[in-house]
């Protein structure tokens, strides 16, 4: 099940075998778990650099949580703060040569999207109780219970689906693209043809490879945000009494 | 490409659960208390600084209170001194005027004195001569006796005449 490079094995072994994409998101969590480490040991009263730049993270995530969910909003933090970096670095190390986004495997997204899906539910019901959580899902108008309830109920099943394959979608077809220009540079590189040509093949490929890594840069935040932003969309709904709703 | 595998799956739940459970424990909390404790903080140093503000207005209020009732008790001062002066001006000007006053009185008594006197002598000398004159006229003809009542008699009207 290892499909590590010869780097990535030489930088990071993996004795024990674990599936890569595991061992990738095991990665990201440490990156993660060590980027909040060092800023808690670091944490002072008057904030400079890495606490800089995780205080404007969270406070933008918390800010974000309460547009869509008002007070309750900061409620959240945890889950939307680590969904947001998971996804993002996740997206970022397929660019770093030899690793490979964890995002990129439909198992992982799907992972991520139940998540969601269990917490929509869960906060939902804790909010409103069993059956005021889903007597919205029949109504109104109540007469036509028979037909909503079961059109919301594969709604709801659809988004952690919906969540997982555009993340899954977008990723994956940003490292194929990366994948494709690096064999193209490579197979130009060693196919027989005219001088010139060859030239201008590779120097093609070379000047779209980091043309195309920084769009993928790009998606990968994109991507990070859409599904945050719809995470919070999702439990926002959820935990909404009547009125918000 | 899509294979759906079951551990992949609830590996990725169980390493992002327990990703949260631990960040949420060791960064989160910790780091909310932070934000709280600057946010009182800074709520107490705005707070103290308010009250600081307010009472360096209180305080310049009072100095200004007072600066301005010196500005007024240096005016009423200014004011008295200039009164003051001017009264003295006044009562010296008025004593020096008196004592010219005296000064010319005293002048004009002894000038009329000395007038006097010299009339008187002036007299004497006049009355000597007459006498003198109508001594050696009258000489052989009046007595003794006569003589001196003349004398007075023209004394007297000459005293008449000299006032």
């Amino acid at each position: 099940m290892n499909e590590a490079g010869p780097l990535r094995e030489f930088l990071i072994p993996n004795p024990f075998n674990v599936p890569e994409v595991v061992y990738m998101s095991w990665i990201v969590m440490t990156l993660i778990i060590v980027f909040f480490l060092i800023v808690r040991l670091t944490l002072k009263r008057l904030p400079g650099g890495i606490q800089n730049v995780s205080e404007f993270f969270l406070e933008w995530i918390i800010s974000r949580s309460e547009e869509y969910m008002g007070k309750e909003g900061p409620r959240f933090l945890p889950l939307f703060a680590l969904l947001f970096l998971f996804i993002f670095i996740s997206n970022l190390l397929g660019l770093i040569p030899g690793f490979k986004s964890p995002t990129s495997n439909i198992n992982v997204t799907l992972g991520l999207g139940l998540i969601i899906f269990f917490s929509t539910h869960y906060f939902g019901i804790r909010a409103k109780g069993f059956f005021g959580y889903f007597k919205h899902f029949a109504g109104p108008p109540y007469w036509l219970a028979p037909l909503l309830f079961p059109i919301h109920i594969i709604g709801e099943l659809i988004r952690p689906l919906s969540l997982a394959f555009r993340l899954f979608g977008n990723i994956l077809a940003k490292e194929i693209l990366l994948g494709i220009l690096a064999t193209l540079l490579v197979t130009f590189a060693f196919t027989d043809m005219p001088w010139i040509v060859q030239k201008m093949l590779e120097t093609g490929s070379l000047i779209l490879r980091p043309l195309i890594m920084l769009l993928g840069g790009l998606v990968c935040f994109i991507q990070a945000l859409v599904f945050t932003m719809l995470a919070m969309v999702y439990i926002a709904g959820a935990v909404a009494t009547g009125e918000e709703h | 490409m899509l294979n759906f595998d079951a551990y992949i799956l609830l590996a990725t739940i169980v390493t992002f659960i327990l990703g949260m459970v631990l960040i949420w424990n060791v960064f989160i909390k910790r780091f909310i208390k932070a934000l709280e404790d600057r946010a009182a903080g800074i709520k107490d140093n705005i707070e103290s600084a308010e009250k600081s503000k307010s009472e360096a207005e209180k305080l310049r209020l009072e100095y200004q209170n007072n600066l301005d009732e010196i500005d007024k008790k240096m005016q009423l001062i200014i004011k008295d001194a200039t009164k003051t002066g001017i009264d003295l001006k006044n009562e010296i000007i008025q004593k020096a005027r008196q004592e010219a006053k005296d000064v010319l009185d005293k002048t004009y008594e002894k000038i009329d004195l000395e007038k006097e006197k010299m009339l008187k002598e002036l007299k004497t000398d006049v009355v000597n001569m007459s006498v003198n004159i109508a001594e050696k006229l009258i000489k052989e003809n009046l007595s003794a006796k006569v003589n001196d009542r003349m004398v007075d008699e023209v004394i007297a009207e000459l005293e008449k005449d000299g006032r």
